[in-house]
């Protein structure tokens, strides 16, 4: 959730949330300015502060800017650096304790590093705690909810953005209640939904009420309005319609952005847990968030189990992160530079 | 596949395009009303205005982009009201030239062959062929970001004419070009507009691009058709006060006069002095029984002399080329302009200087410095007359 409410704060900073173009421009110009100015109020401060510096004499400003670079330096890499402990060492330890008898997890002082190594763990998760089903189910679920949400929010981002319709702005404006209404406040209507159309435990239940996402939709169609209105008119010119300006026009042009929602997309259905735990209760269509906490029935004395277990849950979206890195930053940035 | 022709293989007339009554509206607000143009197959036509006066509008109808509220539109003798632009064969460049920034020139200039079919190979050989007439051919391969102004303006060109239209349409295409690169490009599209023997309707607030492109110049203003003739026409015979005051470098003066006198003594006075009106033009007021009229006057045909009609005060003093330019302010406020070949060594801020309607330039051989001094006769061509209230032009 947190990623996509980045997103959406990116999103809302770029076009700002108004229906019409002007709108949706006029929101992110105040929001532009707003932070020009604050800007440049920062600026005025740090000239003052140069200004005064310069009232010493050169050569002590320059003095005080040779000692003061490498500490700033210093400081900020020793900041970098606690962080980067602070995030990574959970990654380590649950590396470690997958490697460990649950006999050395327990132990105190922990055991930091691995002597003897248990790569059985790993097989064990699959053949004991029937991590490959979860996997396989998680995998299904996801790669279904992740097409059809990027295919939903691509289409109607692409018809909020070009196309005139009655009650645009409306239906607009519902895409966006939808972001503004907590998962928590509708899960059990939806439950009983599902349980009513005959769904519960089956696929659908876990992919169908995610194929469209109102963060989706609202961040395509801000993106979508940052494209030229002349590039439209020359396709219709150079003989294509809305199918073939989106396929060949717009979407390669916001590649970036697609990529980075797919994988924000692929987190958050890949993470779920409290939803598949409410309309599933077999194992044949559970996803592999809820096989991790199986893992716990399998045995108390089974830590290093759900330890390697927890590894290979999380082994796909660690793999997308490493692939798609590049991609993540530009669509982050591609709003920010447009506008 | 198989029924499409290669268009460089087929000799395309270029077509005629005209406009009946055609308005456009967008809620209550008009963008365009009641215009009634024709250009002729093969005209170079220039669509002249201020901003937001309406001809990026008009070319936007005749390209199929925006639907008009009423009117009748044909290409080449059709209506093509309910026709989509894509059928239209109509070929436009824009201001922003609208390349696809994520294809490369190649890409671009035969994106709009592959939406009509051709083949690959046809496609490739037209490609060449009209990106080695723009001097493309070795920017083949890269993308628009990574090529200056003006190959990005050859480039929309390319794809413009790749395909042969029956009409292009170009809207400000050298707007974003700097000085010097927009005079070349200007001479570029009249030899283009030669080569090609194609219609082209053109958009510009440039005067001095309608001025020197143009076959004829359209002058639009607030939504209406002003006038539509040759740049020497409309220079010379300007339809009312607006397309007097727009065409021309420097514009033209618009003093605004009362008239006094009677039989064909009639002069034309404001505060800072009057003018005889020339005989034909004093009749021409006297038939519209006007009593105040605006009157015109280029900065070329304002003489200094040393006893003249109008008192000015010298403003401003700059140097063009070889002549000077005066700007001049009366009594009132208001500013006149005077081109002269005077030095202006001897023009200081705050000078009073006469001034006197003629054209010594012109006629300049043969008459003496002596007679230079005084010009009692006003020429007709000199002094353009426009009724107050219209705005228009007074013809003798």
């Amino acid at each position: 959730m947190s990623a996509r409410e980045t997103l959406q704060e990116r999103s809302a900073a770029a076009g700002g949330i108004g229906d019409s173009d002007s709108g949706g421009m006029a929101g992110g110009g105040s929001n532009g300015s707003s932070g020009g100015s604050s800007g440049g109020a920062t600026g005025k401060g740090g000239m003052g502060g140069r200004r005064s510096g310069a009232a010493y004499g050169r050569g002590h400003n320059r003095s005080r800017n040779r000692v003061r670079r490498p500490m700033t330096m210093g400081a900020r890499y020793l900041l970098l650096a606690v962080l980067a402990i602070v995030i990574g060492f959970p990654i380590y330890i649950t590396v470690v304790n997958s490697l460990l008898t649950s006999r050395q997890i327990a132990a105190r002082p922990p055991v930091l590093f691995p002597v003897h190594p248990l790569w059985g763990d790993f097989a064990a998760a699959f053949s004991q705690a029937h991590l490959g089903i979860y996997l396989r189910n998680s995998a299904i679920v996801t790669i279904l909810i992740v097409i059809a949400e990027l295919v939903t929010s691509v289409l109607a981002g692409y018809a909020f953005a070009f196309l005139k319709f009655p009650f645009r702005r409306l239906l607009f404006m519902a895409c966006i209640a939808t972001m503004m209404v907590p998962m928590e406040a509708t899960i059990v209507p939806n439950r009983q939904t599902i349980v009513a159309l005959g769904w519960f435990n089956s696929f659908p239940a876990l992919i169908v009420p995610f194929i469209a996402s109102g963060v989706g939709i609202f961040l395509f169609r801000q993106a979508f309005l940052g494209v030229p209105r002349d590039l439209r008119d020359a396709a219709r010119l150079d003989g294509y319609g809305h199918w073939h300006f989106l396929t060949r026009i717009v979407i390669p042009l916001n590649r970036p952005l697609i990529a980075a929602f797919a994988l924000y997309s692929f987190m958050s259905a890949w993470n779920q847990y409290l939803w598949p735990l409410i309309v599933t209760d077999t194992n044949s269509v559970r996803t592999v968030q809820i096989g991790l906490k199986q893992l716990e029935g399998v045995g108390l004395n089974h830590f290093n189990l759900i330890f390697a277990g927890t590894l290979l849950a999380a082994l796909p979206i660690f793999l997308l992160l490493i692939v798609f890195q590049r991609q993540l930053v530009r669509g982050l940035s591609a709003g920010a530079l447009k506008g | 596949m198989a029924g499409a022709v290669l268009s460089s293989d087929v000799d395309r007339s270029p077509a005629a395009v005209s406009l009946e009554g055609v308005s456009k509206w967008y809620d209550n607000v008009p963008a365009v009303q009641d215009f009634t143009i024709d250009a002729e197959a093969g005209e170079f036509l220039v669509l002249l205005g201020p901003s937001g006066c309406g001809k990026t509008t008009v070319l936007r109808l005749i390209a199929g982009l925006e639907i008009p509220s009423q009117g009748v539109i044909r290409i080449g003798g059709q209506v093509v009201n309910d026709v989509d632009p894509r059928n239209r064969d109509i070929a436009m460049v824009f201001q922003s030239y609208a390349l696809y920034p994520h294809m490369t020139v190649r890409r671009n200039i035969e994106f709009p062959l592959r939406s009509r079919g051709h083949p690959a190979p046809a496609r490739s050989r037209m490609v060449e062929e009209v990106a080695r007439s723009l001097q493309l051919d070795k920017l083949l391969d890269r993308k628009p970001a990574q090529l200056s102004g003006g190959q990005r303006q050859r480039v929309a060109l390319a794809r413009a004419i790749v395909r042969r239209p029956l009409a292009f349409l170009m809207d400000e295409p050298l707007s974003n070009l700097d000085a010097q690169l927009r005079i070349e490009m200007r001479a570029e599209l009249v030899e283009l507009h030669a080569k090609l023997d194609t219609t082209i309707i053109y958009v510009t607030h440039d005067q001095v691009e309608a001025t020197t492109m143009g076959n004829r110049i359209a002058v639009i203003d607030q939504s209406r058709l002003q006038q539509v003739g040759t740049p020497r026409e409309v220079y010379e015979h300007p339809a009312n006060a607006f397309v007097a005051g727009f065409v021309g470098n420097p514009p033209m003066n618009i003093i605004r006069g009362h008239l006094e006198g009677e039989g064909d003594a009639m002069n034309a006075r404001f505060q800072d002095g009057y003018l005889q009106l020339p005989p034909v033009l004093a009749a021409a007021a006297r038939r519209e029984n006007l009593g105040e009229v605006l009157i015109g006057i280029r900065p070329q045909d304002l003489q200094i002399v040393e006893q003249g009609t109008i008192h000015a005060t010298v403003s401003l003093v700059e140097v063009v080329g070889s002549e000077s330019r005066l700007v001049c302010r009366f009594a009132g406020g208001q500013f006149i302009t005077v081109d002269t070949d005077r030095d202006p060594a001897h023009m200081r801020n705050g000078d009073v200087i006469d001034l006197a309607v003629g054209r010594p330039r012109r006629e300049q051989q043969g008459v003496s410095q002596e007679e230079l001094r005084s010009l009692p006769e006003v020429p007709p061509e000199a002094l353009h007359l426009f009724d107050v209230a219209s705005g228009r032009r007074l013809d003798p």
